[in-house]
């Protein structure tokens, strides 16, 4: 061991055992009140208020000590954290997976298909299930996609080869996305979402008839990146309609990624408190009160998937989604949307207070508020 | 000079915001209290109407509005802050004191939040401190602290002091006698003293919060607005600032060659409790005067 981390040791040691028994306190009346030490804690002290604050702490052990307490009782984010974001940042793991299965797909697929118009009806029932999707997927992909509403899908822009058997599983995704629009619940809307999945599945042979080359591709991509289909609390996933929706559309394949990641539901927790929230796609929100054991409905005004989300005190919460989404509750119930600055698909939230929160978009930018998403700042 | 009125559509529409109407609360009321944030934020300075208003909006006025209603008996209002707001107070309670000791604190702290009538008989409630600066859940958590630490300083200050006899720690270590022992310890702990004391603020609040109350670099970092790895970083520096101011008051002022300089660090890690560095901080107060308040940061790019 070196000179110098002998001697830091030694520092670390008496530092430890000094100041931990010290009570040196500035003269009495001089501390901040506990609103002044109570705003400290939520991050909303701030200029001068807090520069006098740290100094006056700096050299009081007293309200050090009150801090401390306040530390020690301040609920935390306990989000609960995709091992996928654990393991492998989203900010590398969405442009890589996607370069790799556009490479792929250009390997497969002979050049002409890439000219041929996309196939609308799968982009009409994303439409259907989140429409805020498109806005997000659209730019990325170079996709023209009809604007006009699923049910309303004009039959002039489909591939004449493919149009009866895609009419027909345009119709059923549509159904099933109204379904899971309409559901009370989020196992109600899980359930719609599957029964749409049955269908597609049942009759791989007729994509494949169509076009063999897509139907290697689409393996590829149904057998998605084993990081993403295994998320923990991944439950059977609604957005895998969706998804099989993308078997004749070259360039939408690349968003399965995306997709898959929002497939999933997401139970936030109060820490220390028995008040939960899980969220789910197409904008659904359930509160329990009682750690889980029964769920409400509660409106969250969006039809976005939502992905993520962080309570940091008692019936706070903070909820992100696709296309810039987040949602802001202080009675556990009503949800506010907050405007958010950019579009982009967001993945994570990390929460301090009611008034504090970061943002994490998939593709790695962070924002940060401090006056309950009034302004953002990049970070 | 005293906060001018404020303006009655701004008070209107953060009464609406506040959703103060759910308690019945009267406008007057609510915009007394938004008029007491507003000069306590803002004291005997003349603020700019803008910055006013960007206060005012920027406080919890859900909890101000619940505050101000709960300070005027409204029963609704308290059924409402006894259902959300005590299961988060208990828990805070627990978790200072396991062993529910600070239960107690609690629930005389709804007895003064109830309030008492003074002598004339209009109700004095501790509600009246919270001007909606930080959430209703946190100020409560920050009083109950208060308390607690209160109590505890109380009780340590009470506790008989202990023999004569059983005064620990000795400054010589019986079984290797330094003669220079006493003289060492005495020096470092002077040296330290007046490093800490030199320090920025913010560093020595670090280094209070990571080493005096054993505070997670998370939750020290947290207080301090960075993230835990730029804590870990900022006390890696403060401590080589201080040992680095240390070696130099050790050479220099006192005297001392490099062994001795190194013999002073290992009595330090032989007895670190009979070194106060409270007693040495308050005796070198004057040296912030002295020297110039140094940040770590402020060093590293000096």
């Amino acid at each position: 061991m070196s000179r110098k981390s002998q001697r830091d040791e030694s520092l670390e040691h008496l530092l430890r055992e000094s100041l931990r028994t010290s009570s040196h306190t500035p003269a009495p009346g001089s501390c901040p009140d506990a609103e002044t030490l109570a705003a400290w804690a939520d991050g909303s002290l701030g200029g001068r208020q807090l520069a006098a604050a740290q100094e006056h702490v700096s050299d009081c052990v007293a309200c050090q000590a009150t801090l401390a307490v306040l530390a020690r009782t301040t609920p935390s984010d306990v989000s609960p954290e995709p091992w996928w974001r654990r393991g492998l940042s989203a900010r590398w793991l969405v442009p890589v997976a996607a370069t790799a299965t556009a490479l792929a797909i250009w390997v497969a697929v002979p050049r002409d298909e890439f000219m041929r118009s996309p196939e609308p009806a799968s982009t009409a029932a994303d439409q259907a299930t989140a429409p805020q999707n498109k806005a997000v997927a659209e730019p990325r992909l170079g996709a023209e996609a009809p604007a006009a509403p699923a049910a309303d899908a004009p039959d002039g822009i489909r591939g004449a080869a493919s149009r009866p058997v895609e009419q027909q599983r345009a119709d059923l995704r549509i159904e099933a996305a109204r379904k899971a629009a309409s559901a009370d619940s989020i196992e109600e809307r899980r359930d719609a979402a599957s029964s749409a999945l049955q269908q597609p599945a049942a009759e791989p042979q007729l994509d494949a008839a169509v076009n063999p080359a897509l139907e290697g591709a689409r393996e590829r991509q149904e057998a998605p990146p084993a990081t993403l289909s295994r998320a923990p609390t991944a439950a059977p996933e609604p957005a895998a309609p969706a998804q099989a929706g993308r078997v004749g559309t070259v360039q939408e394949s690349v968003t399965v990624i995306p997709q898959r990641m929002f497939a999933r539901e997401v139970v936030v927790a109060s820490p220390g408190t028995a008040f939960r929230w899980r969220i789910g796609p197409a904008g659904a929100v359930e509160y329990s009160t009682d750690a889980g054991s029964r769920w409400e409905a509660t409106s969250s005004g969006v039809a976005a998937d939502l992905t993520a989300g962080a309570s940091p005190s008692g019936t706070v919460c903070w909820i992100v989604g696709r296309a810039g989404t987040v949602l802001l509750t202080t009675d556990g119930r009503q949800w506010r949307r907050l405007t958010f600055p950019v579009t982009a698909d967001l993945a994570a939230v990390q929460a301090a207070d009611a008034r504090t929160a970061t943002v994490t978009s998939v593709d790695g930018r962070r924002f940060r508020t401090m006056d309950a998403g009034a302004t953002w700042d990049g970070l | 000079m005293p906060a001018p009125p404020l303006d009655a559509p701004l008070v209107a529409r953060l009464y609406i915001r506040a959703k103060a109407g759910t308690w019945h609360l009267p406008q007057d009321v609510f915009a007394e209290a938004l008029h007491a944030s507003v000069a306590r934020a803002f004291g005997d300075e003349a603020a700019p109407a803008g910055e006013v208003e960007r206060r005012l909006g920027a406080l919890h006025l859900e909890d101000l509005a619940l505050a101000c209603a709960c300070a005027t008996g409204n029963e609704a209002a308290w059924e409402h802050f006894i259902r959300e707001q005590r299961p988060h107070l208990y828990r805070s309670a627990d978790a200072i004191d396991p062993t529910g000791g600070a239960r107690d604190l609690a629930d005389s702290l709804y007895a003064d939040l109830y309030g008492f009538p003074d002598r004339d008989g209009n109700r004095k409630s501790l509600f009246r401190y919270f001007h909606g600066r930080s959430t209703l859940s946190t100020w409560l958590r920050a009083v109950l602290a208060q308390r607690h630490v209160d109590r505890l300083r109380t009780t340590r200050r009470l506790d008989a002091l202990p023999d004569d006899e059983s005064v620990a720690p000795s400054t010589s270590a019986p079984d290797a006698p330094d003669p220079d022992r006493p003289r060492y310890l005495s020096l470092i702990q002077r040296a330290v003293g007046l490093a800490v004391a030199r320090l920025h603020p913010r560093d020595r609040l670090r280094l209070g919060c990571y080493y005096g109350q054993s505070l997670t670099l998370a939750q020290t970092g947290r207080l301090l607005g960075e993230h835990e790895a730029t804590a870990s970083r900022n006390l890696a520096r403060t401590r080589g600032t201080i040992r680095e101011d240390v070696e130099g008051q050790l050479r220099t002022e006192a005297g001392l060659n490099e062994a001795q300089v190194a013999r002073c660090f290992e009595v330090v890690t032989e007895d670190a409790r009979s070194v106060d560095l409270a007693g040495v901080l308050s005796a070198d107060d004057h040296a912030r005067d002295v020297h110039p308040v140094r940040s770590t940061s402020e060093r590293k790019t000096s």
